[in-house]
């Protein structure tokens, strides 16, 4: 059991600095560039092979780590080393959080490709949140900088705000669920909702028999879209992701809460910036997108299809490497469409982003709970 | 020494130290925030330990993150993050050998009382602890508590905006 889980980390941590982290860095410059009509960053090369410019955020990392690190005149020395560490763990410790397939079962084991899968999944992504954001506000407090301590002020307020959105945000879906394991979301969502047995909760007149062709996945951003576009956009402001990087405003007040760090420690803060936008990312996927889950081919559908020829065992391990191909190929969908968010809309203001999440935001989440919670009890829970 | 045990020592010190550092030795309002945090997040690793997973998560949800992020946030708007502590004076002495008399009393009463050996037990059953049942019970059986608190957190949030709207107008 310890081996395992030994296993598992080493895994995630493996994938997470070496695939995912390098290609969400180069996904965000490249992307944003094309969206600027720009080449972006291709210059990083080995033996004059630059792979499209995949090498450069490696190289840029490299780089940082061998930067002076110059601490400011009159900093506290102890909160200004502190601070990017209290930011970047809460945000890996959160990828552990998130479920990359299902549960599969080889033999007389049971094997989940979560490295955390916990009862209470959805309160410590918020618990780890709220810390992250604690890191922020020590940085520009420690630094002995003015616009440090704007940023950091700014960082504290949208911490505080985000919270409470995110949270309203996602109850619904809670309450369609009904767990609170991200693991668990996925599998609910690994089924499909035929036109027939919506027909029959409405009560309506039966429908022809072509109708029994018809059905949707039954994927959140399907059963409840409001949530999915509240959840996204304060997920997205939570990690202060551009349009709401308010906090680290770089043409406002140079780098906010950053301004002053440099070598190692900046690039902590920007290893915790590429982490946040997979998992935010990651996020989205178990709960809106189905997990890991195919569109109208179950698990159970897949395993049994390819048992018959190459018996079980294979089956379910393809049926694993699909799953993991599928959550990934979701992933980076979400993370490609934060970069089109990004380089699409201005930045918000911080009374613009006050004026949105707490007078936009709660009250329509509020009332999509309402809405949610009244259809649930009215269809009596629609079979699943 | 079972893991378990080794866990909690290291956690129960880390409280200890940091509630000292909190106390004692920290000179800003921010450097106490911190070490607050530090104690919060500690006793939250306890909790968990002795298996209300639950309490131990919104702890750190609610006191760690929430209650020390707002408190960062008064000392920064207020301005109180940098303040040095008042200087104690002539009683500074007579207030040292009290607190340390005091601390002193308290070792020998928790040594001699704690049991050197004393496995940890996991009092809670699991199939009472946890979100599932304590929503249950929340509201089955202590509706009515829930919904005056509720009101009581409305009166504040309702409170703190008048406040807030007068200054704004005055």
């Amino acid at each position: 059991m310890t081996l395992l889980l030994f296993a598992k980390v080493s895994t995630v941590l493996l994938v997470l600095f070496f695939a995912l982290v390098p290609l969400a860095a180069w996904l965000e410059r490249r992307q944003g560039a094309f969206a600027q009509d720009r080449i972006g960053a291709s210059r990083a090369s080995i033996a004059t092979a630059t792979f499209g410019g995949l090498l450069q955020p490696m190289a840029d990392a490299l780089k940082l780590l061998g930067k002076e690190r110059v601490v400011p005149r009159g900093a506290d020395r102890i909160l200004y080393t502190l601070a990017p560490i209290l930011t970047v763990v809460p945000v890996i410790t959160m990828v552990s959080l998130i479920p990359f397939g299902a549960r599969y079962r080889f033999g007389q084991s049971d094997v989940s490709l979560v490295v955390a899968d916990i009862d209470a999944g959805v309160l410590i992504f918020f618990a780890l949140s709220a810390l992250s954001g604690l890191g922020y506000v020590l940085a520009g407090w420690s630094s002995n900088s003015d616009r440090a301590l704007i940023g950091s002020v700014r960082a504290g307020a949208q911490t505080i705000s985000c919270q409470m959105a995110m949270a309203l945000s996602l109850a619904p879906m809670l309450v369609v669920y009904g767990t609170l394991r991200f693991s668990d979301m996925g599998l609910v969502q690994d089924r499909v909702i035929a036109l027939t047995d919506l027909a029959k909760c409405l009560n309506v007149a039966p429908l022809p028999s072509w109708a029994d062709l018809l059905s949707l996945p039954a994927w959140g951003i399907l059963l409840n879209p409001v949530a999915f576009a509240t959840f996204m956009l304060c997920a997205m402001a939570s990690s202060r992701r551009p349009p709401f990087d308010l906090s680290a405003a770089g043409s406002e007040i140079s780098g906010g809460h950053a301004v002053e760090y440099s070598g190692s420690a900046q690039g902590l803060f920007q290893l915790t910036h590429i982490v946040q936008l997979l998992v935010v990312a990651g996020l989205v996927t178990s709960v809106f997108l189905g997990g890991s889950a195919l569109p109208w081919l179950s698990q159970e559908q897949i395993v049994h299809a390819v048992a018959r020829f190459y018996g079980e065992g294979f089956a379910t391990g393809l049926c694993l490497l699909v799953h993991v191909a599928s959550f990934l190929v979701k992933l980076f969908g979400v993370v490609a469409l934060q970069v089109v968010l990004r380089g699409s809309m201005p930045r918000l203001r911080d009374d613009q982003l006050m004026d949105w999440l707490w007078k936009g935001v709660m009250p329509l989440a509020a009332l999509n709970l309402f809405v949610t919670a009244f259809v649930l009890v009215i269809m009596d829970r629609m079979a699943w | 020494m079972s893991a378990e045990t080794l866990l909690f020592d290291a956690l129960a010190t880390a409280a200890v130290f940091s509630a000292l550092i909190m106390v004692v030795v920290a000179r800003t309002a921010v450097a106490v925030a911190t070490a607050l945090l530090a104690c919060l997040a500690a006793l939250s690793g306890v909790l968990v330990l002795l298996g209300a997973e639950l309490v131990g998560i919104v702890q750190l949800l609610v006191q760690a993150g929430a209650v020390t992020v707002l408190l960062l946030m008064i000392f920064l708007l207020v301005g109180a993050e940098g303040e040095t502590p008042p200087a104690i004076g002539r009683a500074g002495t007579t207030l040292r050998l009290i607190g340390c008399l005091a601390a002193a009393g308290l070792a020998v009463a928790v040594i001699g009382v704690a049991p050197v050996e004393a496995p940890m037990t996991a009092a809670l059953d699991p199939a009472s602890s946890g979100h599932r049942p304590m929503g249950l019970a929340l509201f089955r059986h202590h509706a009515l508590a829930l919904q005056i608190l509720s009101l009581l957190l409305l009166s504040a949030v309702v409170g703190s905006m008048t406040l807030a709207l007068r200054r704004k107008t005055s």
